[in-house]
């Protein structure tokens, strides 16, 4: 009977702790939001560096070949791999992304009486502020940034068509500037913020 | 076999019955508890001060996603000049104060892909006009509608280029109000609704295809007033909310807005589609004196408006920009693209007002057409008293100027002057000459002299002089 009792209570502690560990403080959340802002500019970076190389890549496959096979959907030259290779950062993007939308949720769930002064909770709303603008905008950006990746595909595929011609190829070019200059436009909005909510957890590292 | 195996001896029953052995320690399931114990206060503990956890894992993904951007920046420094300098861009817009440790990200890229530099030729526009560029260098008159209207007259200039070295002729597209003089094949509303119709564009195109006359399609870039009083946003605006006019009733468009651009380059396009392989930007510049004024007008300088209304950089930039826009967009259309400045530019460089460069511009066209009409010249200019009375040195001073601007630049426009045809009789009597085939002999000897082989003839009522030697 002892023993039995024992077992409960230790089963009961063990689940305690599990509960406690699993709740992280507002501190831990804002830092990790904050880590993840920084995480998710690294991935921003990396679409940009390609995105820099792919005029050169797209100008060596457009004079490659006359059948523009590299630019066909089954192609395999450099303006595809950009491609391929932006889509892969920005899937990497949009995975941070979820995690930050966890976190912002999180965030939201903390009030005042989780703080004991109010200083506190007043620099914990502003990073939470800071958090929930972000979210708002990556949102948009990542709505827009998609559609420049899509309208890419098809354009490179309508390119590789027998029938395409200099309606295509202009009529193109502009739908994809248009959306890419829409995306830019999300990005601009949302630099500030992010750059700020990314700097936080600096701030937190230099000070340690 | 089999059945042994599965019904053990029945001896062994009573061994193995627990009832038979009475109360015993566990001490499996006591460790097993108590390292649990161990465990979750461990989690507790590492939690609370760090040691592991949230913080760790986003750590390595930090760490991880550093070291693929070092790897992205070093793979961009490495390639070329082009891709470093707008590196060094992206590190500027993010570079505020404590953000060195930050991913560089940059806003200032507007457009993803460019007009690229080759297409393949299913790209290529072909309006069906064979006309090919002139073996000895364009040499060409100019045709207002008036002038390609009156049969007389056209047939008259189709005679004098059958008869000469003459072989093109530049035709106004778009004249000096803003008319476009022919229907161009375009669907773009604005300009549908500009068109005159008043030029017969696919017969003449004919008649220049079956003569090979080279056709430059002039287009009176900027000076707009027709425009310009059907869309106010378009232009400048006086303090009163008028559209600005100069003393001759002349109104603007706007340089700065990007509207106008695309409007100016669709004319230019249509122009191409209807068969000519050589669009003109005349006028493709601010109106005269606007740094004396200018600041004074309403207007918006969009992308440029960090200059300020005072900068005379700015205007030089955006008449570059424009041309550049103009040349990249014309592309596929496989036409050359040239600019007419006024001849002072070259003397000067730059000028303060207009927001003529004659090197700026001089990097985005094929082609440069200064007019350097003797009479256009003041007294003293180049040393000489009246320069309209010495139509060759006047042309030879001003060759040598261009030539020595070209020889700086790393890939120069072709030399494409226009000359004077005409008499300047609104000159003070004894400052001007009555203009012959002896006039405009010196000027075209003035010009082939100076190493120069193509030119263009002005006369703004198209009558041109026979008996001259158009070499």
């Amino acid at each position: 009977m002892v023993l039995k009792k024992l077992s409960t209570l230790a089963i009961i502690g063990s689940s305690i702790g599990v509960l406690a560990s699993c709740s992280a403080t507002p501190d831990q959340v804002v830092t990790k939001s904050s880590e993840n802002a920084h995480a998710m500019m690294g991935q921003l970076e990396a679409i940009q560096t390609q995105e820099m190389a792919l005029q050169d890549a797209f100008e060596a496959d457009l004079i490659a070949d006359e059948s523009l096979a590299n630019l066909a959907e089954s192609g395999t030259g450099a303006t595809r791999e950009n491609l391929q290779t932006r889509q892969e950062d920005f899937d990497e993007l949009k995975s941070l992304f979820e995690d930050f939308q966890g976190q912002v949720e999180s965030l939201n769930e903390f009030d005042e009486t989780d703080f004991t002064a109010g200083e506190d909770f007043a620099n914990f709303d502003a990073s939470r502020q800071l958090a929930d603008s972000v979210n708002t905008q990556m949102s948009a950006y990542i709505e827009n940034y998609q559609a420049v990746l899509e309208k890419e595909e098809a354009y490179y595929t309508s390119l590789a068509a027998e029938d395409s011609d200099l309606t295509t190829f202009s009529d193109g070019l502009a739908e994809i500037n248009g959306n890419f200059k829409t995306s830019q436009a999300a990005l601009s909005e949302m630099l500030p913020d992010l750059t700020a909510l990314a700097k936080l957890s600096q701030t937190e590292n230099q000070a340690q | 076999m089999k059945d042994n195996q599965s019904n053990p001896n029945p001896d062994n029953k009573k061994t193995l019955d627990p009832k038979n052995e009475g109360p015993k320690f566990n001490w499996k399931l006591v460790l097993s508890l108590l390292t649990a114990i161990v465990l979750g206060l461990a989690l507790i503990f590492g939690i609370r001060t760090d040691w592991y956890g949230l913080a760790n894992e986003n750590n390595q993904d930090q760490t991880a996603s550093n070291e693929s951007s070092s790897e992205q920046n070093a793979e961009s420094t490495s390639e070329s000049g082009e891709a470093s300098g707008e590196d060094a861009s992206v590190a500027a817009t993010s570079g505020e104060g404590d953000s060195a440790q930050l991913p560089n990200v940059s806003t200032d890229a507007t457009t993803l892909l460019n007009q690229p530099k080759n297409l393949p030729s299913k790209f290529q526009y072909d309006s069906g006009y064979d006309i090919a560029y002139p073996e000895d260098g364009v040499k060409g008159i100019y045709l207002s509608a008036a002038g390609a209207t009156d049969q007389a007259l056209f047939d008259e200039n189709m005679a004098l280029l059958d008869e000469t070295n003459l072989n093109s002729v530049v035709l106004d597209v778009k004249d000096d109000y803003g008319k476009i003089t022919m229907d161009l094949p375009s669907e773009d509303d604005t300009v549908n609704n500009n068109e005159t119709n008043s030029i017969d564009g696919e017969g003449i195109m004919q008649t220049f295809e079956d003569k090979q006359i080279y056709p430059i399609a002039r287009i009176t870039t900027f000076k707009d007033t027709n425009l310009a009083n059907a869309d106010s946003s378009r232009t400048f605006l006086t303090e009163s909310g008028e559209v600005w006019t100069n003393g001759g009733g002349d109104a603007f468009l706007n340089p700065y807005n990007k509207d106008n651009w695309a409007y100016l380059v669709e004319v230019a396009k249509s122009a191409a589609r209807a068969g000519y392989k050589d669009i003109q930007f005349d006028y493709v510049r601010f109106p005269e004196g606007f740094e004396t004024f200018g600041e004074t007008l309403t207007y918006d300088m969009g992308d440029y408006a960090e200059h300020g209304k005072s900068s005379t950089e700015a205007r030089q930039m955006v008449i570059a920009d424009f041309l550049a826009y103009a040349r990249e967009e014309l592309e596929p259309y496989g036409v050359d693209v040239s600019a007419d400045i006024f001849g002072y530019v070259t003397d000067v460089v730059a000028t303060p007002g207009i927001g003529q460069n004659y090197n700026m511009i001089a990097e985005n066209v094929d082609v440069i057409s200064s007019m350097i009409y003797p009479s256009h010249w003041g007294p003293g200019y180049f040393g000489l008293d009246y320069p309209d009375l010495y139509p060759y040195e006047v042309v030879q001073a001003y060759m040598e100027k261009e030539n020595a601007l070209n020889a700086e630049l790393e890939e120069s426009p072709v030399s494409r002057p226009w000359l004077q045809d005409f008499t300047a009789s609104y000159l003070a009597e004894g400052t001007y000459a009555e203009y012959g085939a002896a006039e405009v002999q010196e000027q075209i000897d003035a010009v082939i002299e100076s190493g120069a082989n193509e030119y263009l003839l002005w006369d703004a009522s198209n009558t041109y002089t026979r008996g001259v030697d158009y070499k």
